[in-house]
C-alpha cells in the first residue's frame, strides 16, 4: 500500500490532466491473469452501454459511404440551413450540404484520427515507460527528464512548426500530438511497472536468469496493457476534443473534409442564426465520448476485483 | 525536506536548458519568420525585400542558429530574457503583467472545480449504484465532452444575455472574472469529480475500513476521519496537475472573452513568430509545472505519513 | 464484503443546503460588482477587432494605424469617393517635384501647442527616422524632404519625383503630431479626440478634445474595445456591452438585421476580394503560365451566387481590383468576367485538358490540381465553394489553409501556390496604388515576381506615376486593370467586400467610409 502511494506521487506527476486522474484510478488494476473479463464486463451496464455505442460508431464509420444519402461534399446552394427532411435527414448547413452525410463520413477521420492516435502513443508510451520502470537509476531519470520536457512544452508551438514541414493538415496535427501525448503514457506506464518490478513472480523470474529484454515482453508488458487499455478509451474523448480545438485554431483538416472538429469551428458563426451546425457534430463528439468513457469505466470497474 | 526541495529545483535547470533549446528550434521552424510579421504590421504596402532584410538585420535575424541561441541563453542565465519584437517590452515584464490575469481565474476555476466535484464525488460513492451516482457519472461525462468554447458560448448567452448577470468578456469589474473561470471550472469538475468518486470507493472498499466499522466507530467517523484523507492523495496529485494546465493558460477560454492572460499572451507570440516571447513562456511553464508538482509531492507527504518516509527512502537512493 | 450501510441523510441534504446558498451568495456578490459601461450618455463604446498597434518608439503610430481614433489628423483627407479635401492644410500648390502645404490657422494641438510648421517638419522626420525598413519608400521622403517656409508653409520635396504624393498623405501613417511628442508613449494630435487611456489588448479609452478646431464630436467619451473573437463581438453588442461594433461577421448580420434595438450599416466597397493567379510559378505550380486555363478559371465562378448564397448578399459585383469609386468616369474600362461555364470547358478542351475517370481533367498523364492559399481571415465555406466550382469543370482544387499571416507569407512568398485569394486594402487616394504595388515588376514587393505582366502592362503604369493630372492617373489605373483581369486572366476579382457595422438603434450620424482608417467617429451623435 505503502508502495502503492509513492507510485501514485511519481506516476501523476506532470501527466495531462485526465490521463493523471485515470491513472491514479487504473493502479489497482494490476490483477494479474483474470479469466472471464467478457462475462463479467456484460454484467455492468456502463460497459454494454459505451460498448455498443463505440461498436455502433465504428459502424456507422465504416459503412458511411453505404449509409450517407448525399457526397458529403456536394453543395446544393438553393437548399441552404434547411431543417431536417426527407432528401436530407438532419438538415443542411451553410453551403446546403447533407449534414447526416457529413457526419458519417466525418466519424470516419474523426474516430480513426482518435484512433491511431492512441495506438501510436500507447505504443511509444508503452515500450518507453516499460523500460524506464525498468530499467530504474540513471536510464529512468534521463527518460523522465525528457518526458518532463515534452509534457511542459506548448503543443500549439510543435504542432506549427510541423506544419512548417509537411503542410497544414490532420497529419501534421497528428504528428504533433502524437509527440506530446506519449510522454504522460510514458509516465504511467513507469508507474505501474515500478510496483510490478517488486512482485514475487518478476523477482522469481530475475532470479532464474531470464534477460531483462525478456522480462519486459512477457511479463511486464502484457500486465500493463489491460490498464493501458482503459486508459486509452478514456483518453479517445480528449483526442477527438484536442483536433476541435486545433482547427479553432486554424490547424488540421483542408476543407472539403467533413471531420467533427471542423464541422464544429464552422458552425461557430451560426452559432444565433443556425445553432444546429454546431449541436450535430457536438453531439456525435460527445454521444462519442461517452461512449468511450463508458466503455473504459466498465473496463475498470470490470478489472478491479475490490469494487465488487 | 529542505534537501527534497532543493534537488527539485536543481533538477529545473536540464529541463529549461531542454525546454529552450527545442522551443528555440521550433519556433525557427516553424514557417515564416518575425521580420515579415513586423513589416506587413507597420504598413499597407506589402514589404520590398530591402525592408526585410533591415528588420532582419535589426533584429540579428541572419546570424546562425546557435549563435543565436548561445546570445539568449547568456542574457537569460543573467536574468534578462530579452524584449518581446511585437511590443518591444521586457518579455519578462509581459510575463509578469500577464500572469495575474490567468493566476486569477485559474484559481477560481480550480475553486468552483471542487465545490462541485468534491461533494459531488463523495455523494456519488457515498450512494454507489442510486439515482444520484448515476446522475452524477452521467453528468460528469457530459461536462468533459464538451468543447471549451462551446461551452463558453453557452454561459454567456445564458448568464449575460438571457439573465444580464454578468459582463460578456473583457477583464473589467469583478463579476467579469466569473464567466471564463466558470467555463474551465466545470471541465475541470468533471473529471475531478469522477476522480473522487472512484478513489473513495476503492478506499472505502479497503480492509483498513473494515477494521474500523468492525470497531464500531460511526459512519461519520469512518468516512471522515479515515476515508476521506486516503481518498484525496490522488485527488490532490491530480488537482496539482490540473492547476498547471490552467496556468499554462487556457487559450481558447481566454480568446473567447478577451482575457489579457498569459494564454492569450502565447498565442499572440506564436502567430507572430515573436521567438524572444516564445522562449520566456517556454521556461515559464517549465517553472510553473515544476514548481506544482514540488508543492503536490510535498503536500502528498503532509496527507499521508507513509509516504514521507518513501520519499526519503528515495533520496537516499 | 460488507455494503457500507451510510444513514448520511441529514447530513447529506445539509450539506447540498449549504453548498447551493454558499454559492447564491457569492454569484449575488459578483453580480453586483459587474461593471457596465453602456449606459452612459454621451458615452459610447464600440466593440472591434484585435488590437494591433505598434508601441515601439519611433515607429508607433498609436491611434491612427491601423486603427484610427481621430487623435491625430493628416494634411489632407480622404473622402468617402476617394477625392482629396482640406484637412489640416487648406491649400496647396506645386512647383515641380516640390509640394507646398498652408497649414490651417488657429489651430491647437490637444496639449495647447498650436499648429505650425515646426510640427509638420517633426512629424516628417521622425517618420523618415523610424522608418529604417523603408517602408514609406513609395513616398521616396527623405530626412530633408520636409522645409519649414514661415509659421504655416511648409515644403515638402520627396528625394525622387513622386506625382502622388497628395494623395498618399491623405494616409493616416502621416498623421500630424504635436512637436517633441512621442506616440508610444502619448499620441498628441489635433483630432476632435484625445487619449485618455490605452491597455494594450483590452482597450483605447479617449474623450473630446476640448480645443478642436471644427465641429465638436457628439460623444465625450469614445472607448474602443478589443474583442478579437467575432463571436463575442456580437455578443457583447446584443448584451449592451458594447453600443457598436466593426467587422460583424457576416454570417450574424443578418440575425442582428433582423433584432430589435440594433440596426446594421454597411460600408460602401473599400477592398476586393480578387483570386490572383500565379504566372510565373515552378513546378508543380507552372500550369497557370496558360493564359486559356486562367481564362478558363475566372469564367468558372458564379459570383452572384457567391454573393446572394455564401454571402447572403453581404457583397458586390464587380469588375476591378479595387473600389470603383478610385478610378472614376474609368471605371467601365474593365469588364471583368462572365460566369460561363461552356466557355470554361471550351478553353480547357482547346488546351488539351480532356476529362478524366473521376472527372477531373488529365493533359499527357498530369491531372489538372491547383493549390490554392487564402489570406487566413477568409472563411472556409467561400474557399468550399470555390473548389465546388472549379470541380464542375474538371479542375481538382487542393486548398491548402494557414493558420497564421506568418504562414501564409511565408507560402507567398515562396511561390507554393497556383491560386491566392486576398483582399488588399486600399487606403490612401492614390489609383496607382494596387496595380503599382502588386504588378509592377520594379516594384519592390516580395510577391510581384509571382503576378508580373511585364511589358506593355508596366509602360502603363510608368505612365500612371508620372502624370499629375488625377483623371489621366484614374485612366491609366483603369487600364492596367483591364489588362490584368480582361486581357490576360492574371487577378480574378470575386466581389467588392463591404464593412459591416452594427449598433444601437438610437446612434445617429455614422457615415461609413470604404477605408476604416478614414472612418470618422466624430459625427456620432446619441438620440435621446
Amino acid at each position: 500500500m505503502n508502495s502503492r502511494r509513492k507510485i501514485l506521487a511519481s506516476a501523476t506527476t506532470h501527466a495531462p490532466f485526465e490521463l493523471a486522474s485515470q491513472g491514479a484510478e487504473t493502479i489497482s488494476l494490476l490483477a494479474v491473469g483474470r479469466p472471464g473479463i467478457f462475462v463479467r464486463l456484460t454484467r455492468d451496464w456502463a460497459a454494454i452501454v459505451g460498448l455498443s455505442i463505440v461498436f455502433l460508431l465504428v459502424g456507422l464509420a465504416l459503412t458511411a459511404p453505404f449509409l450517407a444519402p448525399h457526397d458529403p461534399a456536394a453543395q446544393h446552394l438553393s437548399e441552404r440551413l434547411q431543417s431536417p427532411s426527407l432528401t436530407f435527414p438532419l438538415g443542411t448547413d451553410n453551403l446546403g450540404r447533407c449534414i447526416l452525410s457529413r457526419l458519417l463520413f466525418g466519424a470516419r477521420l474523426s474516430l480513426g484520427f482518435a484512433g491511431v492516435t492512441s495506438l501510436l502513443v500507447l505504443l511509444l508510451g508503452v515500450v518507453v515507460g516499460a523500460v524506464s520502470g525498468f530499467a530504474g537509476g540513471f536510464l529512468d531519470a534521463v527518460i523522465m527528464r525528457v518526458v518532463d520536457l515534452v509534457l511542459a512544452f506548448p503543443l500549439l508551438l510543435l504542432a506549427l512548426a510541423i506544419t512548417g514541414f509537411i503542410g497544414n493538415g490532420i497529419g501534421s496535427v497528428l504528428v504533433g500530438v502524437v509527440s506530446v501525448w506519449w510522454a504522460s503514457y510514458a509516465r504511467i506506464v513507469r508507474g505501474l511497472v515500478l510496483s510490478l518490478r517488486e512482485r514475487p513472480f518478476i523477482e522469481a523470474a530475475r532470479a532464474g536468469g531470464v534477460t531483462p529484454i525478456r522480462i519486459i515482453t512477457r511479463h511486464v508488458i502484457p500486465n500493463v496493457i489491460p490498464p493501458i487499455i482503459v486508459l486509452a478509451t478514456l483518453e479517445m474523448g480528449s483526442l477527438l476534443l484536442a483536433i476541435s480545438g486545433f482547427n479553432f485554431l486554424g490547424l488540421g483538416v483542408q476543407p472539403p473534409t467533413a471531420e467533427w472538429g471542423a464541422m464544429l469551428n464552422d458552425g461557430r458563426p451560426f452559432l444565433r442564426s443556425a445553432p444546429q451546425l454546431m449541436i450535430y457534430p457536438g453531439l456525435a463528439i460527445s454521444f462519442a465520448v461517452m461512449g468511450f468513457n463508458l466503455l473504459g469505466d466498465g473496463l475498470r470497474d470490470t478489472l478491479d476485483p475490490r469494487l465488487k | 525536506m529542505k534537501r527534497y526541495v532543493l534537488i527539485r529545483f536543481l533538477s529545473l535547470v536540464p529541463l529549461w536548458l531542454g525546454i529552450s533549446m527545442l522551443a528555440f528550434l521550433l519556433s525557427n521552424l516553424a514557417p515564416g519568420d518575425p521580420a515579415t510579421v513586423i513589416a506587413h504590421r507597420l504598413s499597407d504596402a506589402p514589404p520590398s525585400e530591402e525592408q526585410i532584410a533591415t528588420l532582419r538585420r535589426e533584429y540579428h535575424l541572419d546570424d546562425t542558429l546557435p549563435l543565436r541561441y548561445a546570445r539568449w541563453l547568456g542574457s537569460a542565465a543573467q536574468g534578462d530574457l530579452g524584449i518581446s519584437y511585437r511590443t518591444k517590452e521586457p518579455v519578462l515584464m509581459e510575463l509578469a503583467t500577464h500572469f495575474p490575469a490567468t493566476l486569477q481565474i485559474a484559481c477560481a476555476a480550480l475553486v468552483i472545480a471542487l465545490a462541485i466535484a468534491l461533494p459531488l464525488g463523495v455523494l456519488a460513492a457515498v450512494r454507489r449504484g442510486s439515482w444520484l451516482d448515476h446522475a452524477a457519472r452521467v453528468g460528469a461525462l457530459l461536462g468533459a465532452s464538451l468543447p471549451s468554447y462551446w461551452l463558453g458560448y453557452l454561459l454567456i448567452l445564458l448568464f449575460a444575455l438571457a439573465l444580464g448577470w454578468l459582463p460578456v468578456a473583457g477583464r473589467d469589474g469583478t463579476g467579469a472574472m466569473i464567466l471564463p473561470s466558470l467555463t474551465l471550472g466545470l471541465g475541470t469538475a468533471a473529471t475531478l469529480a469522477r476522480l473522487t468518486r472512484s478513489s473513495l470507493l476503492e478506499v472505502l472498499g479497503e480492509d483498513f475500513v473494515r477494521t474500523a466499522r468492525a470497531k464500531g466507530l460511526s459512519e461519520w467517523a469512518v468516512l471522515w476521519h479515515h476515508s476521506l484523507k486516503a481518498a484525496l492523495l490522488p485527488v490532490v496529485t491530480v488537482t496539482g496537475i490540473a492547476f498547471g494546465h490552467l496556468l499554462g493558460g487556457a487559450v481558447i477560454v481566454e480568446g473567447i472573452f478577451a482575457w489579457p492572460g498569459v494564454g492569450n499572451l502565447l498565442i499572440n507570440s506564436i502567430y507572430d513568430r515573436d521567438y524572444p516571447m516564445i522562449q520566456g513562456f517556454v521556461l515559464f511553464m517549465g517553472a510553473v509545472f515544476t514548481l506544482l508538482s514540488t508543492a503536490v509531492d510535498l503536500s502528498y507527504a503532509w496527507i499521508d505519513p507513509r509516504v514521507r518516509y518513501a520519499n526519503k527512502r528515495r533520496i537516499g537512493r | 464484503m460488507l455494503e457500507p450501510a451510510f444513514n448520511f441523510k441529514q447530513i447529506n441534504h445539509r450539506s447540498i443546503g449549504r453548498l447551493l446558498i454558499g454559492f447564491a451568495l457569492c454569484f449575488l456578490l459578483f453580480a453586483c460588482g459587474g461593471n457596465r459601461q453602456a449606459g452612459n450618455e454621451d458615452e459610447l463604446i464600440i466593440g472591434v477587432r484585435a488590437d494591433d498597434y505598434v508601441v515601439e518608439p519611433l515607429k508607433s503610430k498609436l491611434g491612427m494605424y491601423p486603427l484610427n481614433v481621430q487623435i491625430c489628423e493628416p494634411l489632407v483627407r480622404i473622402t468617402p469617393d476617394y477625392s482629396i479635401e482640406p484637412l489640416l492644410a487648406t491649400r496647396w500648390e506645386r512647383h515641380g517635384n516640390t509640394w507646398r502645404f498652408f497649414l490651417r490657422p488657429n489651430v491647437v494641438f490637444s496639449n495647447g501647442q498650436p499648429l505650425r510648421s515646426e510640427a509638420g517638419r517633426y512629424t516628417f522626420a521622425r517618420l523618415v527616422k523610424g522608418d529604417r525598413a523603408g517602408i514609406y519608400q513609395h513616398t521616396y521622403l527623405g530626412e530633408n524632404s520636409v522645409s519649414v517656409v514661415d509659421e504655416l508653409t511648409v515644403d515638402i520635396t520627396p528625394e525622387r519625383p513622386n506625382q502622388h504624393l497628395l494623395e498618399q498623405i491623405g494616409h493616416a501613417n502621416y498623421s500630424i503630431i504635436a512637436p517633441d511628442t512621442e506616440p508610444a508613449a502619448l499620441p498628441v494630435g489635433t483630432g476632435p479626440f484625445k487619449l485618455v487611456e490605452y491597455r494594450r489588448g483590452e482597450w483605447l479609452k479617449t474623450e473630446r478634445n476640448e480645443l478642436y478646431w471644427g465641429e465638436g464630436p457628439g460623444l465625450q467619451r469614445l472607448t474602443f474595445r478589443f474583442l478579437p473573437d467575432d463571436t463575442t463581438r456580437v455578443l457583447a453588442l446584443q448584451a449592451g456591452e458594447a453600443g457598436m461594433i466593426l467587422d460583424v461577421p457576416r454570417e450574424q448580420a443578418a440575425t442582428l438585421r433582423a433584432q430589435a434595438g440594433t440596426y446594421v450599416i454597411e460600408a460602401p466597397v473599400g477592398r476586393v476580394a480578387a483570386i490572383f493567379l500565379n504566372t510565373h510559378g515552378k513546378a508543380p505550380y507552372d500550369l497557370l503560365a496558360n493564359r486559356n486555363l486562367r481564362r478558363a478559371i475566372g469564367s468558372s465562378i458564379d459570383r452572384r451566387t457567391l454573393i446572394e448564397k455564401v454571402w447572403e448578399g453581404n457583397g458586390e459585383l464587380i469588375a476591378t481590383i479595387g473600389p470603383r469609386a478610385m478610378l472614376g468616369d474609368y471605371a467601365g474600362l474593365v469588364q471583368g468576367f462572365v460566369f460561363d461555364k461552356e466557355q470554361a470547358t471550351h478553353l480547357l478542351a482547346q488546351e488539351g485538358w480532356l476529362p478524366g475517370t473521376d472527372g477531373v481533367r488529365v493533359r499527357n498523364g498530369r491531372r489538372l490540381t491547383l493549390t490554392m492559399i487564402a489570406w487566413p481571415e477568409f472563411d472556409t465555406a467561400t474557399l468550399e465553394f470555390i473548389q465546388a466550382q472549379l470541380a464542375t469543370i474538371g479542375i481538382e482544387l487542393r486548398i491548402v489553409r494557414s493558420p497564421d499571416s506568418a504562414s501564409y507569407q511565408a507560402r507567398i512568398e515562396a511561390g507554393e501556390f497556383d491560386l491566392d485569394l486576398e483582399a488588399p486594402n486600399q487606403n490612401d487616394g492614390n489609383p496607382m496604388f494596387l496595380p503599382a504595388l502588386r504588378f509592377y515588376s520594379k516594384s519592390s514587393g516580395k510577391t510581384v515576381r509571382h503576378f508580373a505582366p511585364g511589358g506593355r502592362f508596366d509602360a502603363i503604369i510608368e505612365a500612371g506615376l508620372e502624370t499629375d493630372q488625377r483623371n489621366e492617373t484614374m485612366r491609366r489605373s483603369a487600364e492596367a486593370q483591364r489588362l490584368l483581369v480582361d486581357e490576360e486572366a492574371i487577378t480574378i476579382p470575386l466581389a467588392g467586400l463591404k464593412r459591416i457595422y452594427a449598433m444601437r438603434v438610437d446612434l445617429r450620424g455614422f457615415t461609413p467610409h470604404p477605408s476604416l482608417l478614414n472612418q470618422r467617429w466624430h459625427t456620432i451623435t446619441i438620440q435621446r
